[in-house]
């Protein structure tokens, strides 16, 4: 029964390993292989189109951090991180709460807040460009309510453009992360709830103190997931402002298909690209490393 | 044993909670009711009256022209093509990579899955600009399997975490049990596992499915012949950016609408699975 | 149910094979891959492409349509060597950088070059003196006006830039938006910045495309900081409409129709469309002049079409030559712009207050180009980001003037 040479434990090992290589194929084809070759690249001032190229050691680096732009992109992405990862997961949290709490209607509720997730962002781009135009419809329900005071250029002003923004990916991405958050509410029996209530606690004692602390591990994803997402979030800005005004909404994802496409300076694009990449590996693994410690408390 | 002061308190409560969200989703809803609105009005009455539509300024015409003019049946065809062709390389080749992994716990994979889970934060614009000379190189421009393998290999360490952590629940005693009735590894997999999967098969349909159905960054990068056009890139291509569209309002809006239509209706119908499918991601995690 | 899905996903399969191996088809039939930059008539060109078709039976066409960003669009493509067989094409340094790379096809032996008048062809040809690209008509911005509200406020034509500030502040007083500008995106440089240009820097340079080419051009100069400023008053003064930093080409174009605004600084091409409004509306030279100078005003191309190398460049030039050829008026009719043919084979549908407006634009000796004809294609989204940030005081006029300027240098320093 044992093969010469090869044990039973290392033929299944092998027969493992054997199931996993098609897979790992694909990736490294199509995925890892094209990033190790942008990763050399950004080393070298190929500009994308030339078959000759020679290699220039930091240099791409150095001109991209000492762009006038890169401390406004870096900024920006970081701004815009801050304000949309706690905004989206507080509303997101109590939505689901609401949810949860609004019995059978709940199942309606849930649906429709989903229906922006499923739209393409050329139309969630268009839309929402509408509605904050200056003569839009933002403006327009304003008026009509009498708060003419607070018309404004939303998406032509410095301090409105990335809140505007963030308002838009918020209403587009609500949908799916209150869904982790209702199977996080799902997760705690209702007993805990019901012995609280005859206990007289508060609503608002029961979200910090008991269902905060039990969905931990959906918080810790939602966190993580949309840390990166914004992070490297590209079509709905640049569909919505693109970059705009100036270069006050422009992103690192946006201004690595700027350099790529529009400066035509492919090695800049590519030394943002691995910037990028290292931002978003070291943000992760800091969220992480904060959020998992987090949970174990709550346990 | 609740109290009827209790129960009372239930029922303020929840019909507070239903007013507060009735409202909010009124007001998440209201711009694809403008979108809707819009697709079915009379040119001429299209910016006006933004959430009003009377039966007098009714047409079909916008969403019928939009039809025509985006060759709509093509690319429809075409985006549900690179659909099955993505998720059906995801699901069989990562499940079975996952397997692998999760039976064999040996240091190497280990490690390689680790090195996967890690890959699933880095930007898709690292790789965008090689992949183009790949993909010319390998021939596979303009071509519907081009394109499954790009987000194949994109979504790929994504599918395989997944489906590895669900394995791990499943207890090993199963394995075991096969292996005594003459499983070869490759029988247990396919008849034993694979049935267990569904679930999670359904999550990751849906967590990738709909992204890959929307998605504009891969054929715009792959897709020169308006004749592969998927419905996003079309679009892109009919609409353009927001303040480069013509005057066409109709078309904009008509178009907006065929093209949204699909994914919402198969959301209405699938939403259980939808629901389930998150939540059993979200859990594992 | 799963069986069900099963067989529906093989038989997609199944056809998505089908019909790719169909595509590659018959070799008697070229399909021909045509890449147009046609957002305003989309039907049209489609309409006009199929006759192209039906008198052509070996060539089927393949029309895509590309949104604005045309430089955007094929970049990727010029890249990977997947160009589209039939292109549109601006007239300046990326088209130029394509040519002398030998991915677009020279084109100063076809009929279409013979059939184009001489003085819409430099903006065309590469540095090494090959045509890449046929352009598809005369341009000029300029102001339209609605000619009710001029009468009724006691206004006459504006000739030089104090007048026009004077005239806008009369509009301001009368309650009403004076002028439309479009700063939310790039079309604004077809109208404040090239004009600026051409009256504040062309003057001192009149070599400026010559000194764009070789990084030679000084911008960090008083007189192109004001190209910025002059915009920057007209916003600050409240002449333009509100919201203006954020609005864009169609929105900007529909306030007018719309009648919400006196006057709109728009482009020649939107003819067509702009002087169809329900009111009467003329036409006038931007007075972007100072008093007693003499104005330059703009002559330029407007997006034209290109050929790629390939297997089909011979098709392509044949639909080239019809479209400056026999088929140029149904291009022409839907568009209503400026024709650049010596002969334009068909009825040109040209507004007769554009006509009168062409004798007199034709009258001047000295005129400048639109901004994408020379500026270097790593500036070109830098005109209106840097505008947009002057009109929100991120920059000054000045300093938005040394960006471009730095910017330019070392677009050809790489």
């Amino acid at each position: 029964m044992v093969k010469a040479g090869l044990s039973q434990i290392q033929r299944r090992h092998l027969v493992c390993f054997l199931f996993t290589l098609p897979a790992l194929a694909v990736v490294f084809v199509f995925f890892l292989f094209p990033m190790l070759r942008a990763l050399l690249f950004s080393f070298t001032n190929w500009d994308g189109i030339a078959r000759t190229y020679q290699w220039v050691g930091l240099k791409n680096f150095e001109a991209v951090v000492a762009d006038s732009v890169f401390k406004q992109i870096v900024f920006n992405t970081f701004y815009l991180a801050i304000i949309y990862v706690p905004v989206l997961n507080v509303v997101a949290l109590l939505l689901a709460v609401g949810i949860y709490n609004a019995g059978k209607a709940g199942n309606v509720y849930r649906a429709m807040l989903f229906f922006p997730n499923l739209l393409s962002m050329t139309v969630i781009g268009m839309i929402w460009n509408i509605i904050y135009r200056y003569d839009g419809l933002l403006n327009q329900f304003l008026n009509a309510i009498g708060l003419k005071i607070l018309i404004q250029d939303w998406l032509g002003q410095v301090n409105t453009v990335l809140p505007a923004m963030s308002v838009t990916i918020i209403w587009f991405a609500v949908g799916y992360y209150l869904l982790i958050y209702l199977a996080g509410l799902n997760t705690v029996p209702v007993e805990i709830y019901e012995s609280a209530e005859v206990e007289g606690v508060s609503s608002w004692q029961k979200l910090v103190r008991i269902t905060i602390p039990l969905i931990a591990p959906s918080i810790t994803i939602n966190a993580v997931l949309s840390t990166i997402g914004i992070i490297t979030l590209f079509d709905l800005p640049f569909v919505l402002t693109r970059g705009g005004p100036g270069f006050k909404s422009q992103t690192i994802a946006m201004h690595v298909y700027a350099y790529a496409f529009q400066q035509l300076r492919t090695s800049y694009a590519l030394a943002l690209a691995v910037i990028l990449g290292g931002f978003a590996i070291l943000i992760t693994a800091l969220e992480l490393n904060l959020l998992r410690r987090r949970e174990e408390v709550a346990r | 044993m609740r109290s009827k002061h209790l129960l009372g308190y239930r029922r303020r409560a929840r019909v507070g909670v239903n007013v507060v969200m009735v409202l909010i989703v009124l007001l998440l809803v209201m711009p694809l009711w403008y979108v809707l609105n819009n697709a079915f009005k009379v040119e001429r009455e299209i910016l006006r009256r933004p959430l009003v539509l009377l039966p007098s300024a009714m047409t079909l015409d916008s969403v019928a022209r939009s039809f025509v003019a985006m060759k709509y049946p093509r690319c429809f065809m075409n985006s549900a093509i690179v659909l099955v062709l993505s998720c059906g390389f995801l699901l069989s080749l990562g499940s079975l990579a996952a397997f692998g992994i999760a039976m064999a716990n040996t240091r190497f994979l280990n490690t390689v899955y680790v090195v996967l889970v890690a890959m699933i934060t880095l930007p898709f614009q690292l790789a965008m600009v090689p992949l183009i000379f790949l993909l010319k190189g390998l021939g596979l421009i303009n071509s519907y399997l081009g394109i499954a393998l790009v987000y194949t290999g994109w979504f790929m360490p994504f599918i395989i975490f997944l489906y590895t952590g669900f394995i791990r629940t499943v207890p090993k005693e199963l394995e075991e049990a096969g292996r005594v009735d003459g499983c070869g590894l490759l029988r247990s997999f396919v008849s034993i596992y694979a049935p267990l999967l569904k679930p999670i098969t359904g999550t990751v349909l849906i967590l990738r499915g709909v992204p890959i159905w929307n998605d504009l960054l891969v054929p715009i990068i792959t897709i020169s012949r308006s004749t592969m056009s998927t419905l996003p890139l079309k679009l892109y291509s009919f609409i353009g950016t927001p303040g480069s569209t013509a005057i066409r309002w109709n078309l904009v809006f008509g178009s907006t609408f065929i093209v949204s239509l699909p994914i919402l209706l198969v959301f209405l119908f699938l939403q259980r699975y939808f629901v389930r499918g998150v939540a059993a991601g979200a859990i594992k995690g | 149910m799963k069986k069900a899905l099963l067989v529906l996903a093989i038989l997609l399969l199944i056809s998505g094979f089908a019909f790719s191996a169909g595509q590659q088809g018959g070799e008697k039939t070229v399909v021909l891959t045509c890449a147009m930059m046609a957002g305003d008539i989309p039907e049209e060109t489609q309409a006009f492409l199929d006759v192209f078709a039906s008198e052509n039976p070996d060539i089927k066409v393949d029309f895509t349509n590309v949104p604005q960003d045309l430089e955007v669009y094929l970049q990727p493509k010029a890249a990977s060597g997947e160009m589209p067989d039939f292109i549109s094409v601006n007239g300046g340094s990326f088209g130029a950088d394509l040519m002398d790379r030998g991915i677009l096809v020279d084109l100063k032996d076809t009929f279409a070059a013979k059939n184009t008048i001489d003085a819409v062809k430099p903006q065309f040809t590469s540095p090494s003196g090959k045509l890449f690209g046929i352009c598809g008509g005369v341009s000029t911005s300029l102001i339209y006006y609605q000619v009710q509200a001029f009468k009724d406020l006691g206004l006459t034509i504006p000739e030089n830039w104090e007048d026009f500030l004077a005239l806008c502040e009369k509009i301001k007083k009368a309650g009403k938006i004076a002028v439309i500008i479009t700063p939310g995106d790039g079309t604004m440089s077809n109208t404040l910045w090239s004009h600026g240009f051409a009256n504040n820097v062309v003057p001192k340079y009149p070599d400026y495309a010559k000194r764009f080419r070789e990084g030679t051009m000084v911008l960090d100069t008083p007189e192109f900081a004001d190209v910025y400023a002059k915009g920057k008053l007209l916003f600050d003064k409240g002449y333009t409409q509100p919201g203006a930093v954020s609005t864009q080409y169609m929105p900007g174009n529909e306030m007018y129709i719309q009648g919400k605004s006196v006057q709109h600084f728009a482009g020649s091409w939107l003819a067509g469309m702009v002087l169809k409004t329900d009111f009467e509306t003329g036409v006038y030279m931007p007075p972007w002049n100072a008093k007693g100078v003499t104005k330059i005003p703009i002559v330029a191309t407007e997006t034209g079409w290109g050929v790629s190398e390939g297997p089909h460049k011979a098709q392509a030039i044949r639909l080239l030559d019809w479209i400056n050829g026999k088929g140029y008026h149904y291009y022409q009719n839907a568009r209503g712009n400026i024709p650049h043919l010596k002969d334009p084979m068909g009825p040109v549908v040209l507004d007769d207050r554009i006509k009168t407006y062409l004798e007199k634009l034709y009258s001047y000796k000295q005129t400048a180009g639109l901004w994408f004809e020379y500026i270097p294609a790593e500036t070109m989204t830098l005109t209106f980001q840097l505008y947009q940030e002057v009109l929100t005081d991120q920059k000054t006029p000045r300093e938005a003037a040394a960006a471009f300027d730095k910017a330019a240098r070392d677009a050809v320093k790489k």
